[in-house]
């Protein structure tokens, strides 16, 4: 195993210069950047390991488990109790991630969506070194602030209420991007998973013009074929499809055909490839080569201007709280079969956690991209979508 | 004659398979008045679980204090319920979304005395598409799975207001006959909310029965439709599938003519229309019922056409209600 960020790519000692370079004075934007990953949770001291414990099974949902501990490190950062998650964001570069909103079950509720953005995300921003970014200059702000910017962006695991409203709170509130569907069918369309495939809804159709009217990314990143194609086709802004795979490379229901990525990027959209094995190839040892690879795929099928990162993997939760609350594969409930093969444990060779987002630079650099176009894939192609919908 | 009809209205089982003026309790007279021996309120369908369950608790209330009512739990309940002079109540859900993400509140709506529920009202859920979709992709596996349920729990699967593809895969995962509680002949009358001699005869093949509906759009190109336009759509069940496969469903509602002010139907009716829950099947007010028939009062006129036409007893008793109390006495036991 590779010590972070150096992954054997057999660099030479001036390639290694400048991708340091590089990835230093880079805005590294990864969608859906999941920080650090379980292996942080071993480095903290055995009192502060036992509490996350005790709290964690005193957590009511499946959803709160993952809640508490995926926002802990920098909980026990705001009280001054562990910096340790400070060192690895160092380390990674990162610049802008993603916070991720829930929809709450209660959808009668106008706070539906981004119902929890208050209680924690608010909380989290007490560190002068979290920047909540709601328009790109927040995001480009952080990168000389050395702070880490934070955008909103849900999945809808439960599926949306067919009401407008909730999306006005919810972007007031700092909501910046919504996916349409989550895997199955619901009120907006039908997700990649589901067992039928169809375009959007006469509401889907609607719920598009409205996050396009309030400036809200419109993302199909779990959605089906045809519900991407028809997002693609409504939207007036770019679309999306911020966690995703080639399925053109590798078969499987989370990745985009190539009529998808064209659409896509068709629009001026933006694709992130995922971190997650089994999205990307069928191979037992995976690694960030396999990320890269569907990286190539991209950019040479569609431009370099359009694909990116959005890892999502692996989630920062310490192993055995995820595999005891949660358990090797996703509960039934958010629409993953047996078929999507997604073990928990499973991660990319040179892609532990955001420590080795360095690799990703150094990798492109083995591969013969240019600067321009490493900085786009690092971050300046989502960030260039997120200012061109968000402002 | 007027006796002899009077008579076997009176008589009659007379189930209305769907009824949302009867979740106003200030309208039961009327239905009681109408010779009715059942009727099915619309309780929900489209809201979430928290809200269903408000409306359901008004319900278990009005259930337990007035002993008019009797809420149907088996099939023999509908005897009971004539016998005693009890108008019969089952509650029937207009739609899917008070189950949520939760199959287990299946269970608990059959508890409190929902009897059937339809899959989708006019546009995509979670379950499947509506027939005024623009998709019409099947159902879901949330949707497979909830059928299974529903059968489990002895609940009543309806496809009124639901997508013909959505419709045919659920007769075909349904253990039990699937109904269609309201809806027309769409070879009669054109109407996305009518349905096609496939779904009629899937629906005769599964042994199931089609409720005949008395809202005007779905009867005729008219605005004031007669009773022989809407015993036109019974005429045409028969003809395709016997006389097995049909029976009410007449959907009378809070907005229709004679309950409602224009001003007020108008009001609810943009207010549909502007959710988008009621597309183009649906023109504006006023919405007048078949004359003769135009509210439940006067239902006893059904029974007497029915007779002029040459319609027999047992079938006139059939279409009435012996028909649904087959479906009830199949799925609920």
């Amino acid at each position: 195993m590779s010590l972070p960020g150096r992954f054997d790519f057999g660099l030479s000692a001036a390639e290694e210069a400048r991708a340091a370079t590089l990835h230093r004075d880079s805005i590294v934007f990864d969608m859906v950047a999941r920080l650090a990953g379980p292996a942080l949770f071993e480095h903290y001291p055995a009192a502060l390991q036992k509490e996350l414990r005790n709290r964690i099974d005193a957590a009511r949902s499946t959803a709160d488990v993952l809640a508490e501990a995926i926002y802990w490190p920098l909980e026990m950062a705001r009280l001054e109790r562990s910096d340790l998650i400070r060192p690895w964001l160092a380390q990674s570069g990162l610049t802008c991630g993603a916070y991720d909103m829930a929809l709450h079950l209660d959808q009668t509720r106008a706070d539906a969506l981004g119902w929890d953005w208050d209680e924690r995300l608010r909380r989290c921003a007490q560190l002068p070194w979290i920047k909540p970014a709601t328009r790109a200059a927040h995001i480009r702000q952080a990168k000389q602030d050395g702070a880490l910017a934070l955008y909103a962006f849900c999945q809808p695991i439960v599926a949306a209420a067919r009401d407008l409203k909730p999306f006005d709170v919810a972007y007031e509130k700092g909501l910046r991007a919504f996916m349409l569907t989550y895997n199955r069918m619901d009120h907006i369309g039908v997700g990649c998973t589901e067992r039928v495939d169809a375009g959007l809804s006469m509401f889907g159709i609607e719920v598009v013009a409205h996050l396009n009217r309030l400036g809200m990314m419109v993302d199909v990143s779990h959605c089906g074929p045809l519900t991407t194609l028809d997002a693609c086709r409504h939207s007036s802004r770019p679309v999306t499809a911020n966690h995703t795979a080639a399925r053109g490379l590798h078969d499987h229901a989370r990745g985009k055909s190539d009529e998808a990525l064209q659409a896509i990027a068709g629009t001026g959209g933006f694709i992130g490839v995922v971190a997650v094995p089994s999205f990307l190839t069928a191979e037992p040892t995976a690694t960030i080569e396999h990320l890269l690879d569907h990286i190539d795929y991209i950019a040479e099928r569609v431009g370099w201007q359009h694909v990116g990162l959005g890892t999502d993997w692996p989630w920062p939760v310490p192993h055995q709280v995820l595999i005891d609350a949660v358990g090797i594969a996703p509960p039934k409930a958010m629409g993953f079969r047996p078929q999507d093969r997604i073990d928990r444990r499973r991660t990319l060779a040179g892609y532990a956690d955001c420590r080795d987002l360095p690799n990703i630079t150094r990798g492109l650099i083995k591969r013969g991209y240019r600067d321009e176009q490493i900085q786009g894939i690092l971050g300046e192609n989502a960030l260039r979508v997120f200012e061109s919908v968000c402002g | 004659m007027d006796d002899i009809a009077s008579k076997l209205h009176a008589d009659s089982i007379v189930i209305d398979a769907c009824c949302p003026l009867a979740k106003e309790p200030a309208y039961h007279d009327w239905f009681r008045e109408g010779g009715v021996t059942v009727v099915a309120p619309t309780v929900g369908g489209r809201e979430s679980a928290a809200n269903a369950l408000k409306r359901l608790s008004a319900w278990q209330r009005l259930l337990r204090e007035r002993d008019d009512l009797l809420l149907l739990r088996h099939a023999r309940d509908v005897q009971l319920a004539k016998d005693t002079g009890r108008l019969g109540v089952y509650l029937h859900f207009q739609g899917t979304d008070p189950i949520e993400d939760n199959l287990d509140l299946v269970d608990l709506y059959k508890a409190l005395g929902v009897g059937a529920v339809q899959l989708t009202y006019n546009v995509k859920n979670r379950v499947g598409d509506g027939c005024e979709e623009r998709t019409d992709a099947g159902l879901s596996r949330f949707g497979i799975r909830l059928i299974e349920r529903l059968n489990r729990a002895r609940i009543i699967v309806d496809c009124s207001h639901t997508g013909e593809r959505t419709s045919l895969e659920a007769i075909e995962c349904s253990t039990t006959p699937v109904i269609i509680s309201h809806a027309n002949v769409r070879a009669v009358h054109p109407s996305a909310r009518n349905v096609s001699d496939t779904l009629i005869e899937a629906i005769a093949r599964n042994g199931g029965v089609i409720g005949i509906v008395g809202f005007p759009a779905l009867l005729a190109d008219t605005t004031t439709p007669s009773l022989d336009q809407f015993i036109a759509h019974i005429d045409a069940v028969i003809e395709r599938v016997g006389i097995d496969h049909v029976g009410l469903g007449i959907d009378y509602y809070l907005w229709q003519a004679g309950v409602a002010s224009d001003e007020e139907a108008m009001r609810g009716y943009e207010s549909v229309r502007r959710d988008g829950t009621w597309g183009d099947a649906y023109p504006p007010p006023p919405h007048h019922y078949p004359a003769g028939i135009a509210t439940p009062r006067t239902l006893p006129n059904l029974t007497r056409r029915l007779l002029d036409r040459g319609y027999g007893e047992t079938d006139i008793r059939k279409i009435l209600g012996l028909n649904w109390l087959r479906i009830m006495q199949t799925v609920w036991g």
